[in-house]
């Protein structure tokens, strides 16, 4: 197992450099079978990330631009009428792919944006009454840009509550950056290089491993008591539902396992709180790693 | 969370206990009531059984009221002790039926606290305290079982160690808090069944219901010098009416009459009665708060005796010189035609003899002549002339028939007479040098005034069964097996088996002991108690006592809390916390990994150990795996290797 993640992380790493814990927790994303909001300024290498992810796991990839003009329509694919046979055929749209990257999801309409929200929790597509089943692996990662630019459409909290993690990858450190202007890291290029590392029926099985990993009294009191502190301490207008105690759960096995162990221990609640809860309670990027500590500091550790 | 059957079984328990204090309280409650708890536990346990569904809401308030009215027609308004306690028990039985949430099971629970010690209103004893005790064990017992769902064997063991633990605590705070005097008095909180009353018609009871109760206990110092026969008087019947004889209103009126201390003062410590009435030998004066003498020269009280009390006596003689007119009315009179027999006697004999003594002397001829006997059980006689019927048919009775014709025939001569009824005797403990009066041991004779002299005693019954004179009527062999009958179940029933009579003596002595140290540990006896331990800062113990005693709560709960944090903590963690506390405090809040960087940064040179240690105990704590003995004692030995190492 850890040997396959490893690997995953590895080649992704060389592609964003200095990311490796983000990179971590969007493969945690996937190994949860969640969706990964990914917050950030553009050129951040939001793209890449996902792009990447799709070709190292040999996944079709499809990237949809939001706008504010999209309709949902262009994501989900429409019926056309075939004048041959005489009936609707019905066209996939670019969310028929197993990752999906919807870029500045925040740009496009409510409305569109419902669209593929609904296609995301049901993972299938309803169009003229016709039911199409999304691909199996279906792996949806959004990005949004920070809230304060201007044109947005914020998704609401309670749509907010569909994706599985949010991360943002953050400014790169000097010495990634220095590579990058030096152009030794020719990102592009790298992408069509990377080598495939599992097929689907791997990722199914390390999918249905995430269940397997040992979560102990000990760690789910930990879990139960950071969730009741939101609920409890008064500081939280948008406290942590049991949707998102759940989440922390299974996110903190799939850490455990990326780790290589079969075990999930108290850092690994921890190194996914952020990424599990920031959005869930309406915590900006920027607050969040203030808030987290301050709730680290409150809620100690069962050991 | 409680499983249904668990709180079922459980519940019951409860009102099976509520059951069994019923029956032992049935003297109190009244049978009706007894009868009306022990459906309730039928009702519970066929419930339990699944014979008949859990009750509803109706239902309920149906029972409820039934038992209201049960209570109410059955005990009433004049036993107000007896109505609440018994309102409270059925209350409780109900509540107990319809508990089917922990919560309402742990609220009966709770209230238990207060239902169980209500059996010491009734009983004040060393065996009800036992009794108590241990309901209040299985209390505990089932409070742990509800909240923890452990095992009851397990749950009394902790209960009865919690118990054990408080008993210190109690017996200091009985020693140093300050004593204050109850608020309030229960009224009459006990009823006689036994022994004395106010009003008695001998002839009309067909067999004494003896008990072997304690009534009280006497002390006599080494130099008294008592003789017996003990004739404790207890009450003064001066009211003739034909049939009873009565106590009359001037029973409460307190002595006037000159008087003279005689002979040493004794102790006497006497059970809760419910009554006013002490007990004395002959005539007596008490330097004791609270004990007043009437003008007959016997001790009573204010209010109703409620609990155990201890108090002087010593020994007065009133000058019995004068006695007014009304007095002397009441003392000879007697109604008109009745015992017709009985006064040609009186007036026979009165006419052949020319002083008291000689009548008397008559009189005693009279029964042993005409070989009366003695018996326990003697035949009732209901006629309007019983007195007749009694010296010239049946010629057979107890105390009560001797000294009530006795005094009658005395009236009837013109002699002032009235009927005296109190205990006789007493069993003597030769280890402790007391007496101990039962109920059993309750007597009736008579006192005739002699003018210029005073009065005098006199018990026919002695012409009759002279050994009753001597010691207690336990004592009295002739009789034994009329009075085992009368006494029922009791250990005295089998005092001729030196195994019971053994432990008869035995649970006598404690008894003796704990109304002596523990229910007449009074204000003076504390002072007393505290001077003699702590010489002059004896008054300042109490208040001392209150501080410390908080400030002990204080330490306890605080330690307890901490304790409760700690006691479910395997021994890993408690290894962990041990490390993590020598390196800094908070530490402990920190995942073990942080712990560990943190451990290793302030002691590079234990890091080896700490890597290993932390190892062991993430694979013990968080994974699956289960640690071999010898990773756990490696795991053991490498944390007491770096407290120690850290701590140099």
């Amino acid at each position: 197992m850890n040997k396959t993640t490893e690997a995953i992380i590895n080649q992704l790493s060389e592609l964003i450099l200095g990311k490796e814990e983000q990179i971590r927790l969007a493969v945690v994303c996937l190994l949860c079978k969640g969706h990964l909001l990914i917050e950030d300024l553009p050129g951040m290498g939001k793209t890449t990330l996902s792009h990447g992810l799709a070709n190292v796991l040999g996944l079709s990839y499809q990237r949809v631009q939001f706008t504010s003009d999209l309709l949902p329509a262009d994501i989900t694919g429409s019926s056309v009428f075939n004048t041959q046979q005489q009936s609707f055929d019905f066209h996939p749209g670019p969310i028929f792919s197993q990752v999906l990257l919807a870029d500045e999801i925040n740009r496009a309409s409510p409305k569109t944006q419902s669209a593929l929200l609904e296609a995301m929790e049901e993972r299938q597509v309803t169009v003229d009454g016709k039911t199409h089943p999304l691909p199996e692996p279906f792996f949806v990662i959004a990005t949004q840009n920070p809230l304060h630019q201007s044109g947005t459409h914020p998704l609401p909290e309670s749509q907010l509550d569909r994706f599985f993690l949010r991360i943002s990858l953050g400014y790169p450190d000097e010495h990634a950056e220095k590579t990058l202007i030096l152009g030794n890291n020719l990102q592009r290029q790298h992408l069509s290089e990377l080598s495939c590392v599992l097929d689907l029926t791997a990722l199914a099985v390390l999918q249905q491993t995430v269940v397997a990993v040992n979560l102990s009294d000990s760690v789910v009191q930990y879990i139960i008591n950071l969730v009741n502190f939101t609920r409890y301490s008064g500081q939280f207008s948008d406290p942590l539902s049991p949707r998102a105690s759940i989440a922390l759960g299974l996110a903190t096995r799939a850490y455990a396992l990326t780790q290589g162990r079969d075990y999930a221990l108290p850092d690994d609640v921890q190194a996914v709180f952020a990424a599990v809860a920031g959005h869930r309670l309406n915590i900006s990027a920027n607050e969040l790693d203030d808030v987290v500590k301050g709730i680290f500091d409150n809620v100690a550790v069962v050991l | 969370m409680i499983s249904d059957k668990l709180l079922g079984s459980q519940t019951l328990l409860t009102t099976l206990l509520y059951g069994l204090v019923s029956i032992l309280l049935v003297d109190s409650f009244g049978l009706v009531f007894t009868c009306a708890m022990l459906l309730i536990v039928l009702f519970k346990l066929s419930i339990h059984k699944q014979l008949v569904k859990g009750p509803s809401e109706k239902l309920i308030n149906l029972l409820a009221f039934t038992i209201i009215l049960v209570v109410f027609v059955a005990i009433g308004f004049s036993n107000l002790v007896e109505m609440f306690v018994s309102l409270l028990l059925g209350a409780c039985a109900l509540k107990t039926i319809q508990a089917k949430t922990k919560k309402q099971a742990m609220s009966v629970q709770l209230l238990n606290f207060f239902v169980y010690p209500c059996f010491f209103i009734f009983s004040q004893n060393v065996l009800s305290l036992l009794f108590v005790l241990a309901l209040l064990v299985i209390n505990l017992a089932q409070m742990l079982w509800i909240e923890h769902d452990i095992e009851l064997r397990s749950a009394m063991k902790q209960a009865t160690k919690h118990l054990l633990l408080a008993l210190p605590l109690a017996a200091i705070m009985v020693v140093l808090l300050p004593k204050v005097s109850p608020f309030w008095q229960l009224p009459g909180a006990k009823k006689t069944q036994t022994g004395l009353s106010e009003d008695i018609d001998p002839f009309e009871i067909s067999e004494l219901s003896r008990s072997d109760e304690l009534v009280f206990r006497a002390i006599f110092p080494e130099n008294a010098q008592m003789k017996p026969p003990f004739y404790w008087r207890t009450l003064i019947h001066d009211k003739f009416d034909g049939k009873r004889w009565r106590v009359s209103a001037h029973h409460d009126v307190p002595l006037q009459a000159p008087y003279r201390a005689v002979g040493a003062s004794y102790t006497v410590i006497a059970r809760p009665s419910g009554k006013t009435w002490l007990y004395n030998l002959g005539q007596a004066k008490s330097a004791t708060r609270g004990v007043n003498t009437n003008h007959f020269g016997t001790l009573f009280m204010q209010n109703h005796l409620s609990s155990s009390m201890e108090y002087q006596v010593t020994p007065i003689h009133v000058s019995g010189a004068g006695m007014v007119n009304w007095q002397y009315r009441l003392n000879t009179a007697l109604p008109e035609e009745i015992n017709p027999l009985a006064t040609a006697m009186a007036m026979r004999w009165d006419n052949a003899t020319d002083n008291t003594a000689d009548f008397i002397e008559l009189m005693k001829q009279y029964f042993i002549e005409h070989r009366f006997s003695y018996s326990l059980k003697p035949a009732t006689i209901s006629d309007r002339d019983s007195i007749d019927t009694f010296l010239t048919e049946t010629r057979e009775g107890f105390c009560g028939h001797y000294a009530a014709s006795a005094a009658f025939m005395l009236r009837a001569a013109g002699i002032p007479a009235r009927l005296v009824s109190g205990y006789l005797g007493g069993e003597y403990n030769e280890e402790r040098e007391y007496y101990s009066v039962y109920q059993y041991d309750a007597h009736a004779w008579v006192e005739y005034y002699v003018p210029q002299q005073g009065w005098y005693r006199l018990d026919p019954t002695a012409w009759v069964a002279p050994d009753r004179l001597i010691g207690s009527l336990s004592e009295l062999t002739q009789l034994e097996e009329e009075f085992k009958d009368n006494l029922g179940l009791s250990l005295m029933t089998y005092s001729n088996l030196a195994l019971v009579n053994w432990i008869r003596l035995q649970i006598e002595q404690l008894d003796y002991q704990w109304t002596r140290w523990v229910l007449n540990f009074d204000h003076q006896k504390q002072s007393r108690l505290l001077r003699d331990l702590f010489g002059q800062y004896h008054r300042l113990l109490p208040a001392l006592s209150v501080f410390l005693l908080l400030i002990a709560i204080f330490i306890a709960r605080f330690w307890y809390l901490q304790r409760k944090q700690l006691v479910k903590l395997p021994e890993a963690v408690k290894l962990h916390h041990a490390i993590c506390k020598i390196a800094g405090d908070e530490l402990h809040k920190l995942t073990p990994s942080q712990a560990l960087l943190s451990l290793k940064s302030q002691y590079p040179g234990l890091s080896q150990e700490l890597e290993e240690f932390n190892q062991y105990f993430v694979k013990s704590r968080f994974s699956r795996a289960q640690l071999t003995k010898a990773e756990a004692t490696r795991m053991k030995a490498l944390g007491r290797l770096i407290i120690k190492k850290a701590k140099k």
